[in-house]
């Protein structure tokens, strides 16, 4: 599952990025790697992007690079 | 030697709060060679010495992928001149991993550091709390707890860099890559992800705490799917009423100020061409450089405030989808929307647009939206030649074409920033990952700083443009000039002022001052350009007379009302209700009417899309670092008002609604 599959409001762990791309190496700056803890707390009006709590701070991104991010339940 | 300290830190956690918290008045702002990214240095006053301190823009990493994080890693390693002595970071004490995830990075350039610890309010409202001594013995630097909007923690501050600055001892991180691919692979951000964990272990407690704090509950509201759009439109709304309501009156203020005082100071000098050019090139055109000071004055204000408060950002997560389609983000939104007031302003405010492709797209599409400056040729024009009717028996038929006007730039810049984005600035959409920081009071003292330093930013800069093309132009309505022809108007001049004094004289000189001006004009450079070019306008239904009120309007499009009156004898921008009857009047060769509604149509469809503003350009310039953008944007745009207005003006013959 990747985090764009989260429902609002919905906790996971990250797993795993699919590397390989710029996005990839941000999102992984931003805190999200392996073992971070991800909760999804909404999406804007036309459903991207998300708004996502990521340890300490809420971070927006949107749905593509989302899919990169493999979380766990 | 002074010592040079540089301040490095994220995004959002007080660094320029802190900034002008040390530096207080004393500060010099500038660009970086090359790049758009400005730079602030300041004096900072230390027990002993005085030093340099150098704000760096905020960053989440040093690893170079945008402008900002080139240039705070060329400052800090010393490719920017010579090598910071030392680093002040500051960190935020409610997000402390990501910080220190940064600080290692810093660290790791080894040089004397000193760590300010901000944001503990912040921290304390969120459960948690960080020990700065014991994060000091983690980190091997000094630690000093500040609260940099309430200036708390100064005095510790300057007294702990001034140590560090005796020392002159090398800090030390993880000791992972900084540069190359190596640093940007996983694992290396998993290792100073590790070592930022592990130095926080001992030095931070976590409780829980109960409830929703207030910035999130704020921030439900706010980013809700109808809530926060409602909020958003009222917000916006509001904003761009008060660049309309508030900066008018002081633009008019302005506007009669330099005029009383130009002629003030020029009253000493006597009448001739030297008056003229101070007059009609300098004094006007400084006019033309300070009217836009209040409007840049106050939208920066907002921008500030929105950006200090944490809203830039939910605006743009906001409309971020809609941009996302033309591959711009919701961080041109913003610039957009303020571009319907004012381009000049709205290209100034692309700089809180990270990425650079997107910024330069968003630069050129913006003098699309109709400004203020193209609302006196549509309210005249309609008022003259659209002709009142309700449609439906709801929407006056001339308020629906005003409408309409300001959305053609929009609907045109939709496929422009496409195109633009697709061929000339090709490549992966700008990446949107924002953060969303928690809500603050803005602090009063960054914000009117900021407001000040654009205004400054923009006079010193553009302004010497714009004033530079001002006096071009009226060189370009004054000459050549023909002296038999003034001759003959001085003579006509002569015989009014022979015949008795009176009402009658007094009408007669006033429009012999209008005739002569009028023929001056037609007998000028830019005169026999409007002849010339009548060939390249008559597809537009244009005679010589439009095209040349349409040439001279080129450089400010504001002026066009001016000129038409100039050019119809009927005086300037003062009478306009002559002004109509005037345009109304004029006639063909052949006899019939010179304006029409296909005619009135095609002039208000080229003003909405041409790039009639040299200032505009001169930004578009500055800000882009090449004149060619500009060159690119005068170009397209002429091109769509001139295919725009032929295919309205036709389409009106062959509908036969003229």
């Amino acid at each position: 599952m990747t985090l764009d599959k989260l429902k609002d409001g919905q906790q996971a762990t990250v797993q795993g990025l699919t590397l390989g791309s710029t996005a990839a190496v941000r999102l992984m700056e931003m805190g999200l790697f392996e073992g971070s803890p991800v909760r999804v707390l909404r999406r804007a009006p036309m459903g991207d992007p998300l708004e996502v709590q990521v340890g300490d701070y809420r971070l927006s991104l949107r749905k593509d690079e989302a899919a990169l991010v493999r979380v766990q339940l | 030697m002074k010592a040079t300290i540089a301040l490095a830190g994220n995004p959002n956690v007080g660094k320029t709060t802190l900034f002008n918290a040390l530096t207080g008045l004393n500060q010099r702002t500038g660009n970086y060679p090359g790049v758009t990214v400005s730079w602030h240095a300041g004096t900072w006053i230390l027990p002993d010495s005085d030093a340099e301190l150098l704000d760096l823009p905020g960053s989440y990493s040093i690893a170079a992928h945008s402008p900002d994080e080139a240039v705070v890693q060329g400052v800090l390693r010393g490719l920017e001149g010579p090598r910071p002595d030392a680093l002040l970071a500051i960190i935020d004490a409610s997000n402390p991993e990501r910080n220190l995830y940064f600080l290692s990075q810093l660290l790791d350039l080894e040089l004397p550091t000193v760590v300010a610890l901000n944001m503990g309010d912040v921290a304390r409202d969120k459960g948690m709390a960080i020990d700065a001594a014991t994060l000091a013995r983690a980190l091997g630097c000094r630690v000093v707890p500040v609260q940099a909007n309430r200036r708390e923690g100064i005095q510790a501050l300057s007294e702990a860099m001034q140590d560090t600055l005796y020392e002159a001892k090398a800090a030390h991180g993880p000791g992972l890559p900084i540069d190359g691919p190596a640093a940007a692979e996983p694992e290396t951000i998993r290792g100073r992800y590790l070592w930022a964990r592990q130095k926080l272990v001992d030095s931070i407690s976590r409780s829980a705490v109960h409830g929703l704090r207030l910035s999130d509950r704020v921030d439900r509201i706010l980013t809700h799917k109808v809530w926060g759009v409602l909020a958003m439109v009222l917000l916006m709304g509001a904003v761009f009423q008060s660049i309309y309501a508030w900066s008018q009156p002081v633009m008019d203020l302005m506007d009669t100020g330099v005029h009383w005082l130009g002629g003030l100071l020029l009253r000493p000098i006597a009448p001739g061409i030297l008056k003229e050019l101070l007059a009609n090139g300098v004094v006007a055109g400084m006019g033309s450089v300070l009217v836009f000071v209040p409007q840049i004055a106050v939208l920066f204000f907002f921008i500030a405030i929105l950006e200090d408060c944490g809203y830039m950002a939910r605006s743009a997560f906001l409309m971020d989808r809609l941009f996302a389609r033309i591959g711009l983000s919701g961080r041109s939104f913003i610039p957009l929307l303020s571009s319907f007031a004012c381009a000049v302003p709205g290209i100034l405010s692309t700089r809180t647009i990270a990425d650079r492709k997107e910024r330069l797209t968003a630069m050129l599409v913006a003098p699309l939206m109709s400004c203020s400056a193209r609302l006196p040729v549509y309210t005249i024009m309609i008022a003259c030649f659209v002709p009142g009717r309700m449609l439906l028996g709801l929407v006056d038929q001339r308020a629906l074409l005003l409408f309409a006007l300001y959305a053609l730039g929009l609907v045109v810049a939709v496929p422009v920033a496409w195109l633009v984005r697709k061929y000339m600035h090709a490549g992966a959409a700008p990446l949107f990952l924002i953060e969303l920081p928690g809500y603050k009071w803005p602090d009063w003292r960054t914000v009117s700083r900021r407001v000040l330093e654009q205004c400054r930013e923009f006079l010193s800069t553009a302004g010497t443009i714009i004033l530079a093309v001002g006096i071009v132009v009226w060189a370009l309505g004054a000459f050549p000039r023909d002296q038999a022809r003034m001759a003959a108007f001085d003579a006509q001049r002569a015989a009014i002022l022979a015949a008795p004094a009176g009402l009658t004289q007094t009408a007669a000189l006033k429009q012999l001052d209008i005739d002569a001006q009028s023929d001056r004009l037609n007998h000028s450079a830019l005169g026999w350009a409007g002849h010339a070019i009548v060939p390249a306008f008559a597809p537009l239904g244009w005679d010589w007379r439009i095209s040349m009120a349409a040439l001279a309007s080129f450089p400010a499009r504001e002026v066009v009302v001016g000129t038409l009156g100039t050019i119809f004898h009927s005086g300037g921008e003062n009478d306009e209700g002559r002004l109509r009857d005037a345009l109304k009047d004029a006639k063909r060769e052949d006899g019939t009417p010179l304006f029409n509604l296909a005619v009135a149509l095609s002039l208000m469809v080229f003003f909405a899309l041409c790039a009639q503003c040299a200032s505009t350009l001169a930004v578009i310039t500055r800000e882009s670092g090449h004149w060619g953008y500009a060159a690119f944007t005068f170009f397209y745009m002429t091109t769509l008002a001139w295919l725009g207005a032929a295919a309205i003006y036709h389409l009106t013959l062959w509908l036969g609604l003229s």
